[in-house]
């Protein structure tokens, strides 16, 4: 899959420089004149980064960066501002931007956070698609399965579970040993592994165990 | 006739006593009013008896009469007939006598109470006649005694009398003085009985080291008649020596001094003898004490000190001490002075806190012109960064994706390199029009031409730097001759070129105080270099690290290691030497710190500077 970098900038004549330059070193780049105008039309599937100048008339910088965090597939975000204060680089970075660059940026530099901010950028999804699954098998297990999932996965000692069941000892692990197959795993410890990349809580499981 | 007793209708039951005061003088005369003073004082306390007082004043002295008088006796017979009197009080001894030459007129059983100027009265051998005794030869010895004693300088006494009234007495007091006098030494001088012209003139001659004892005088050579204390006023004005009287009622006329008897005192003395019959009889001689009576004032005319006095003697007339006389002016004074002294201090206390007040409103003021200019700079530089960073980050991102696009395909899409070349060209010009906008905006700054002290722009500096320097605990030294030639040029620029490089030290220091935990210290220095003056900023800030910043790159514009400035310091220093045709030199010495010099060449003339920029 191709990776994009969108370039968001007010200045047309920045806006354009960058493209041809981020294009001249064979990265797919698509450029937006506004915040409002990389909203309507990137696709929020699609992986890459985002390059976005800091300050701009109507919604800024800050702004796209807080609207990709809170989508379902936060882009990477690197900063080009023509200040480069301290004050605004801390607020970026504890923001989440993956880097800071000022306008006049070497190639080097350039290069650098593109390629990080692309790579942080599949290291994401990766993760989300792994939570993804371990969420969807999770979620496909009968009622009965997930209520022994939850048991395992909560640490009380398998005797204790079963009489709070109200089922023999063997009962239980005969459902540890099912679901272990069941969910693809090797091991029955990697059980409370699958609940934490699905970033289910065992709270969160309870619930949904109830339902 | 007088009458003091108490109305007769009131005491009708009491026993009566029936007493005629008589005196041969006048009644005005002041040793009969005094005498009479201290009768009526003591009189007025007696009770139980009745009391007809009657006073005969003879006035036979002046009437040209004397105690021989039959004439008078006959009538005063006459005219008493039918009332006896219990008791006769004579007031001299020419009454006594006149008395007594008639006593077989008088009922025999009549007490007299006689007051004698002499110790023992050879008349007074009556039974009936009790005897108030002022010893005046006594008097008269201390007197002298007195005289010589107050007045170290003395050589002589006089002595002034008229022996027609007490002839015995005044030959009495005479030969007392006499003895006294020679006894200590001194020059007896007696003018008794001398016609008034010649006595006037007489004491008119006399020196200060002669004292004066005065008995009396009372009638002239043609008759006049003169009260004897009033004469001795004047006698005292004429004459430059002390006189000395023998008489409380002398006292005050000009005497320094009198050993007298107080009259009062007598009449006092004689009212008890007449309330009580028995002690008449009983003490027929009753002597009263002699006084020793000082003026005061008199004692100041003739410098003599207060203790050459003795002990007993009594200070009449002594001037009111300065507090007695004025304490309430005093007072009101001193309270004034100590409400205007509060008021004075509140005033100034006031004053105070005002100056006070405003001088931290100038602090104020000129702190907020400098946080004005720090930010309007800092304004600039950010407005600055950001207006070029657009371009030039443009430019940049083109001239790379050109060099790329060349790079990766050697025949290039020709099309595309011209897009980026105008892109560029587009962008230079952005670039320039950014600077056209600050030069113009720096260029509205005048340049004013007119002669200046030198001196005065760093003085000027120093006290404008001053409030800055001591927030940052920075001590600024000022190395300046009295004078210097007169420079030509723009006072407020010199003096924000100064500010500039006093700023960049202070900056220095501040960041390498940091490091170095140092004291800093800026040295502003003013001296001549050739035919110019030399301003010179000094620090110990480390100055300039050499690699990574060349000495010609921080003579440069936007050139700073502060995230608040714009790198414009030192390049509009060397603008400012520039418009005014002198020099800005560096002396770095790398770890120490850092000099920037100036140097402002001396006004020849106005014109000279004219026609010089003019070739420039």
């Amino acid at each position: 899959m191709t990776k994009t970098v969108h370039v968001v900038d007010d200045d047309d004549s920045f806006l354009r420089s960058m493209g041809r330059r981020l294009r001249g070193h064979g990265y797919t780049v698509e450029t937006y004149p506004s915040v409002a105008d990389f909203l309507l039309r990137s696709d929020p599937e699609a992986p890459g980064c985002v390059l976005t100048d800091l300050q701009m008339p109507q919604r800024d910088g800050f702004e796209l960066q807080d609207r990709l965090t809170e989508s379902s597939n936060p882009l990477p975000v690197v900063f080009v501002t023509g200040k480069g204060d301290i004050r605004t680089s801390v607020r970026a970075i504890k923001a989440g931007a993956e880097d800071f660059l000022t306008k006049r940026v070497s190639t080097d530099e350039l290069l650098m956070a593109v390629e990080r901010a692309l790579a942080r950028c599949d290291q994401e999804r990766i993760i989300r698609r792994q939570q993804q699954e371990a969420r969807a098998k999770i979620a496909a297990l009968p009622p009965r399965e997930k209520q022994m999932l939850l048991g395992i996965v909560r640490g009380v000692p398998i005797r204790d579970y079963a009489e709070e069941l109200g089922v023999a000892e063997r009962t239980v692990k005969h459902y540890r040993t099912l679901l272990t197959r069941e969910l693809g795993l090797t091991a029955a410890v990697d059980l409370a592994r699958l609940v934490q990349d699905a970033g289910f809580t065992v709270e969160q499981l309870a619930e949904m165990t109830e339902e | 006739m007088v009458s003091c007793g108490q109305a007769a209708q009131e005491v009708t039951d009491l026993p009566l006593r029936r007493v005629l005061i008589i005196d041969t003088e006048g009644s005005t005369r002041p040793a009969f009013v005094q005498f009479m003073e201290g009768f009526r004082a003591e009189f007025a306390k007696q009770q139980g008896t009745h009391f007809e007082v009657f006073t005969e004043n003879l006035e036979l002295s002046r009437m040209g009469r004397d105690a021989n008088d039959d004439r008078t006796m006959t009538w005063l017979l006459e005219k008493y007939r039918g009332w006896p009197f219990d008791v006769i009080i004579s007031t001299s001894d020419a009454t006594l006598r006149f008395l007594l030459r008639n006593r077989s007129q008088f009922t025999l059983q009549t007490e007299i109470v006689s007051v004698e100027r002499l110790p023992r009265n050879a008349m007074a051998d009556d039974k009936h006649v009790s005897i108030l005794s002022c010893d005046l030869p006594e008097a008269a010895r201390r007197t002298v005694r007195l005289a010589s004693h107050i007045l170290p300088e003395l050589r002589e006494v006089a002595f002034v009398a008229q022996t027609r009234s007490h002839p015995k007495a005044a030959e009495a007091v005479l030969e007392q003085l006499q003895l006294t006098a020679e006894t200590i030494g001194l020059n007896f001088l007696p003018l008794v009985d001398l016609p008034l012209g010649e006595l006037r003139a007489t004491l008119a001659g006399l020196s200060n080291q002669t004292a004066v004892v005065y008995l009396n005088y009372t009638v002239d050579e043609d008759g006049n008649d003169y009260v004897p204390a009033e004469l001795l006023e004047t006698l005292c004005r004429e004459s430059a020596s002390p006189f000395f009287g023998m008489s409380e009622s002398y006292l005050g006329r000009g005497v320094v001094a009198g050993v007298g008897f107080s009259l009062r005192e007598i009449g006092r003395e004689a009212a008890q003898l007449v309330s009580s019959p028995a002690s008449i009889e009983e003490q027929a001689v009753r002597a009263v004490a002699a006084e020793i009576l000082v003026d005061a004032r008199v004692l100041d005319r003739f410098g003599i000190p207060r203790d050459r006095l003795p002990a007993d003697a009594r200070v009449l007339f002594d001037p009111p001490q300065f507090w007695q006389e004025y304490w309430l002016q005093i007072t009101a004074g001193v309270a004034m002075l100590v409400i205007q002294g509060v008021l004075l201090l509140t005033l100034a206390i006031q004053y105070r806190q005002r100056v006070r007040a405003e001088q931290t409103v100038s602090e104020q003021r000129d702190q907020l012109a400098h946080a004005g200019r720090v930010s309007m700079m800092g304004q600039l530089a950010a407005a600055l960064a950001h207006e070029l960073g657009q371009p030039l980050g443009a430019i940049l991102n083109n001239v790379e994706a050109a060099a790329m696009l060349l790079q990766n395909d050697s025949s290039a899409n020709a099309t595309e390199l011209r897009d980026i070349i105008s892109d560029i060209a587009a962008d230079e010009e952005r670039a320039d029009l950014v600077l056209a906008r600050i030069r113009s905006m720096i260029k509205q700054q005048t340049f004013t031409v007119s002669r200046i002290d030198p001196v005065a722009v760093v003085r000027d500096a120093a006290t404008l730097a001053q409030v800055r320097l001591k927030n940052a605990g920075i001590s600024l030294i000022v190395d300046c001759p009295a004078s210097l030639p007169e420079i030509a040029g723009d006072s407020i620029l010199l003096q924000q070129a100064l500010l500039n490089l006093i700023n960049n030290s202070a900056d220095a220091i501040g960041a390498a105080g940091d490091r170095k935990g140092l004291a800093g210290a800026i040295t502003i220095c003013l001296r001549q270099e050739d035919r110019s003056a030399a301003f010179s900023v000094s620090d110990n800030g480390g100055g300039i690290d050499e690699q990574t910043h060349s000495l010609e790159q921080v003579l440069q514009p936007f050139q700073t290691s502060r995230t608040d400035g714009m790198g414009m310091g030192l390049p509009i220093v060397a603008t400012i030497a520039e418009q005014h045709d002198g020099s800005l030199r560096l002396e770095n010495r790398p770890g120490d710190g850092l000099t920037v010099t100036l140097t402002v060449p001396f006004a020849v003339s106005a014109e000279s500077l004219r026609k010089r920029r003019r070739i420039s």
